[in-house]
This record gives C-alpha cells, structure tokens and sequence, in this order.
C-alpha cells in the first residue's frame, strides 16, 4: 500500500511535469497529515523545535494534553512551507522519524525525503509585562506573525459556524497548557510588546497576519470587531515607521469599515475568504456567513476592497475539497474544479486573488468523517487557479510559500 | 526527491578560495528555455567544507527563479570561483532552500556585518558539488599541450622563434 501510494505521487508527477513533486508532496501532506515516531518527538523537545504544547486530538473529537511540544510548520527541502497536522485522527499519515542527525520523511516503509520544521521563534518563553506568555498571543510561520486578535467565533453561538470548522473547540484544552486563563480578547499593549520582542530575532519575521473568530456585533455587521482590529494594528504599528507588510483574514467589512482600516492603520492586505463558491453550497456549508453579511454582500465587499487596498492586495480563498462534501456537494471533481475556476476568473479580472486551501476533515466540526479531497483533484485545482491569476498579472506575495504556506497554488509562483 | 547524493571533495585550496571574500564567485543557473545564465554572488561559501552555500538578495532575481527551477526539476547549477592564478569549476545540485533558521540567520548577520543593519537577504541555497575541476589558465594550457602540443602556438611567439629571423 505505502509503496503505491509514492508511486502514486511519482504518477501523477508524470501526468504533470510542470507541477514540482515539492508540490504535489505537501499537497499530500496536508491531506493525510503527519506523525512523529517517539525519536523525531524527543528530537523536537528543545529551544531550536518545540512550538506550542502538544495537544492529542482524536477520532471521537476528544482531546489530552501531554507533557510534550509538537514542532511547527514542516519545511521541505525547496523551502515548502507545510503547515501539516500531527493530529491522531488522521487515518492514513505520513511518518517522520529521525536519523542520524535528520528528520525522514516516510510513506509507511518507504522513504520519501529529508524535510526540516520552522524554528522555534526566540520570543517564545518570553511574557509581556502583564504575565501572558508571548506564544499564547502569537505564533510563527517561516516568516509570518500570526496573532489571533479575539479567540471566539459568534458564529457557534447560534449554530451557524461553518461545517468544515473546529477553530476554537480546542481553547479549553489549552488553558492549562499555556498554565494561564487565556481570554477570548487580547489586550494591544500585549500585542505590541509581542511584536516588539519577535523583531529583536534577525531575519525571523516579514510579515505580520491578523485572524479571530467572526464577531458581528455593533450597529453596523463587524463594527466592534473592526474597532478592535484598529485598535490592534495601531498598537502593532507603534513599532514600525510607516505602513508595515501586514494582511487581515476577517469578515465581509462594508467600504466605510474597510477605508478606516486601511487610512487609520499601517495594514496593506485584506484577506475575507468567500470558503465556497457555489451559491447553493455555500448557504449549506457556511450558513453565518450566509446571514452576516450573505453571500452577494460577501462577494461584492470583497470586491470593493480593491478601491481601497489596490489591485493584487485582497485575497479571498476556498476551502478545496469540501465543495465535495456529502450529502450536498458536487458529485464529480470536475464539476467541483469548474467551480472553482470559474470564482477564479470572477476574482481575477476584478483584481482580486482567489487561493485555494486543503479541506483537512476534523472530527471536531460538522463534516466529521468524511474523506479528504482526491489529491489529483487539488494538484488539478492548484495548476489551474495558478495559470489564471498568472493571465491577470496576479502574484499572491502576501500568501505566498514564505509568509502563508496554506497555498500550493501561490507556491507555484516562484518561478515566475 | 531524487537528488544525485554523489559528491565531490572540496579540498583545501577550494575552501580557503570560497572563503575568501576577495576571489571572484559566479553561479552559473539555467533558464527556462534552457540557455545558461551567470550572474556574480560573492556570499558563495562553504561552511562544512562539504556543501556550497550562497545567499539570494532578491526572491525575483534572474539567478534565484532559477535556483527554485534547479530544484523542483533537477536542473545543474555551476560555479566559477577564481583568485589570481588559481580557478576552479565546480558543478553542483541544488540540495536545499532555507528561508529561516540558524543557517539563514548566519548568512544575514555575515551580510549585514559587511553591510551594514539594513542590509538583508532574501533566501539561502545550499548545494552538494557533484564535480570540481581547477581550470586556472596555467593549468588548462598545460593539459592542452599534453594532448595537442601543436595548438594555439604560433610561430613567431618569442618562445619559438630564433632570435635573428
């Protein structure tokens, strides 16, 4: 089986050769995850791996902390960024183990290459001067800084969270890992001594990505959220001399919100991700976003962004694969995939970049149990959202393999 | 990912030569068309004696996108590296990408101690010589005349000629 399935990867890398394995490798990845056998494990306890604290997530949707630390995102010997789960529920993961100094990636018994992980930030361990410890405010990509600015989703509150989403379900194994209530909205000044502190470590960090959970509320849809992410950036932005290599992912914001963001801060990326294209689907699939602000008023703000933000400077992204899902989805790839290029198109003429996600099926959320995407469909999708954005003269620098590493269709922009 | 893991020894005159700040270093990478393209980087060093290493100032430079060419679909990259008498050719495999790491943090503090604290880079490529030739002229001529005793003389060289023709 193991073997067939990297002749399977060798197969589809005939099939298209202008895909780099590189790709199609970390596409894999993150559909099937990965695990570490006990040695990679005790490899990765010390300052130069250890990310956050390492939580066992599994089938049932249950959790255990353990006294252990998972590495970060995998690096592939091109500089692949793959942020690949080590969770338990995957089904069929990929294996690294360490040897002889190197981390070895295997497929069952069959080895597939020499990969590495982000470094462990030199911040991490730090706390602001209020007591909270830095990596609990921020993490850290090759090169990118993501805060998350309010750690709840309003949209669970009624039931409308996304289908394909577990954000946040895992907030109270959390606490006791970080030793520190954790609350759902982050203090600025916080913020800013985390930033602070990351840009005392040379070349770590070049760029610096806001994400929380949807919260509508305000008189408008979004006006406290946005109050909150003002307030936010402005503290970030007490550490740079001017606009800062910056994106938000948040909600559909109305031009009037948008234009304060963009004029009050240093932020110069705006990222509100439509997740489904299809109209049908994305009422099934995302529901709250269905209702706040819905579909059309989704679509035709993150259009209007582009006044404010610039050609090339909004993004918006799908969840590839649950486009799939049962019972409601497409029942064939190919449909799936005209789908999606055609968003593609939509976004690309009108400036925006359309990117695209691996669906990793969590057992926490309401598409529990369902299959991953075929990978010869999201190698298919990637090449193909790739060649359109590259018609329009789109380059996705601020989700791009050093600052994001969600993409492999952006990956596929370095040659260019 | 199919990487030819045969390599060549750097000796010592080759290491002492990519150290020195002074010697000429030039990568030759491939373009996508195929046609070969040079550009100079004088970060080309070794570190372990064993792999080359350069840093990239430029994510869109000519050399770099091809560099990430070189990589993704096993494409030769060379280099020249000379200093006074002595060159060397060496030709190599594109082996890694770093983009963080104690590696890249070593070749942006080496550039921005020779540069200055806004100096940066953009990425570090490491690679494994597969070949290393010396191809200093005294060395070339040498082995030509060994072969071809005949060529690139001519006659009325000082060398050759009797002094009352």
């Amino acid at each position: 089986m193991a073997a067939d399935r990297v002749l399977e990867i060798d197969r589809l890398g005939r099939k298209y050769p202008d895909v780099p394995r590189f790709i199609i490798l970390k596409l894999d990845l993150l559909r099937r995850g990965a695990r570490l056998t006990s040695r990679a494990l005790d490899a990765v306890q010390n300052d130069e791996y250890r990310f956050g604290p390492m939580l066992i997530f599994f089938k049932n949707g249950g959790s255990k902390k353990t006294d252990r630390s998972n590495p970060g995102s995998m690096l592939l010997r091109d500089g692949t960024t793959a942020p690949v789960s080590f969770e338990e529920y995957f089904e069929d993961p990929y294996r690294v183990d360490y040897t002889s100094g190197k981390f070895i990636l295997y497929d069952g018994r069959v080895r597939v290459d020499e990969v590495d992980f982000t470094p462990r930030p030199k911040y991490y361990g730090h706390l602001t001067t209020s007591g909270i410890p830095m990596e609990s405010i921020a993490s850290a990509r090759a090169q990118r800084l993501i805060i998350c600015a309010y750690r709840h989703c309003h949209l669970w509150d009624t039931g409308d969270q996304c289908k394909y989403c577990a954000f946040f379900t895992d907030l109270k194994a959390s606490r006791p890992a970080f030793d520190t209530p954790l609350r759902r909205g982050v203090d600025p000044e916080d913020i800013y001594e985390t930033v602070r502190e990351v840009l005392k470590e040379p070349g770590r960090i070049s760029e610096i990505y806001l994400t929380a959970g949807m919260d509508y509320r305000g008189e408008h849809f979004f006006d406290e959220e946005v109050e909150r992410y003002i307030r936010i950036l402005q503290a970030i932005g007490r550490n740079f001399k001017g606009r800062f290599s910056s994106q938000i992912m948040a909600p559909a914001y109305s031009k009037a919100q948008l234009t304060r963001l963009y004029r009050e801060t240093g932020l110069t990326s705006y990222c509100p991700n439509i997740e489904v294209w299809d109209e049908r689907l994305f009422g099934w699939i995302c529901p709250g976003k269905n209702k706040w602000p819905g579909r059309k008023e989704w679509i035709k703000r993150t259009l209007d962004a582009v006044d404010i933000f610039g050609k090339g400077n909004v993004y918006t992204q799908v969840v590839a694969g649950v486009e799939l899902a049962r019972p409601h989805g497409f029942k064939t790839v190919d449909a799936a995939l005209r789908s999606n290029l055609e968003a593609c198109e939509f976004f690309a003429k009108r400036g925006v970049i359309f990117l695209s996600t691996v669906w990793r099926m969590n057992p926490a959320s309401a598409l529990a149990g369902q299959k991953n995407p075929p990978l010869e469909y999201i190698i298919r999708l990637s090449k193909g959202l790739y060649d359109i954005r590259k018609a329009y003269g789109l380059s996705s620098d601020n989700d791009d393999y050093k600052h994001c590493g969600n993409h492999a269709d952006a990956d596929l922009e370095r040659i260019d | 990912m199919g990487h030819n893991k045969r390599t060549a020894v750097l000796t010592a005159g080759i290491v002492s030569l990519l150290k020195d700040k002074s010697a000429i270093k030039v990568a030759g990478t491939l373009n996508a068309d195929g046609s070969p393209y040079i550009a100079a980087n004088d970060s080309l060093s070794t570190l372990d004696g064993q792999t080359l290493i350069l840093s990239e100032a430029l994510e869109k430079s000519v050399s770099n996108r091809n560099l990430v060419r070189g990589i993704w679909f096993d494409k030769p990259v060379s280099f020249h590296v000379a200093r006074g008498d002595e060159a060397y050719y060496i030709q190599a495999k594109v082996y890694r990408c770093l983009i963080a790491g104690k590696l890249f943090e070593q070749m942006l503090l080496r550039k921005r101690a020779e540069e200055g604290a806004d100096a940066d880079i953009s990425l570090v490529w490491e690679f494994i010589p597969v070949s290393v030739e010396e191809v200093s002229a005294k060395v070339l001529r040498k082995e030509q005349e060994a072969r071809h005793p005949y060529f690139d003389r001519h006659l009325d060289r000082a060398s050759i000629r009797t002094a009352n023709n």
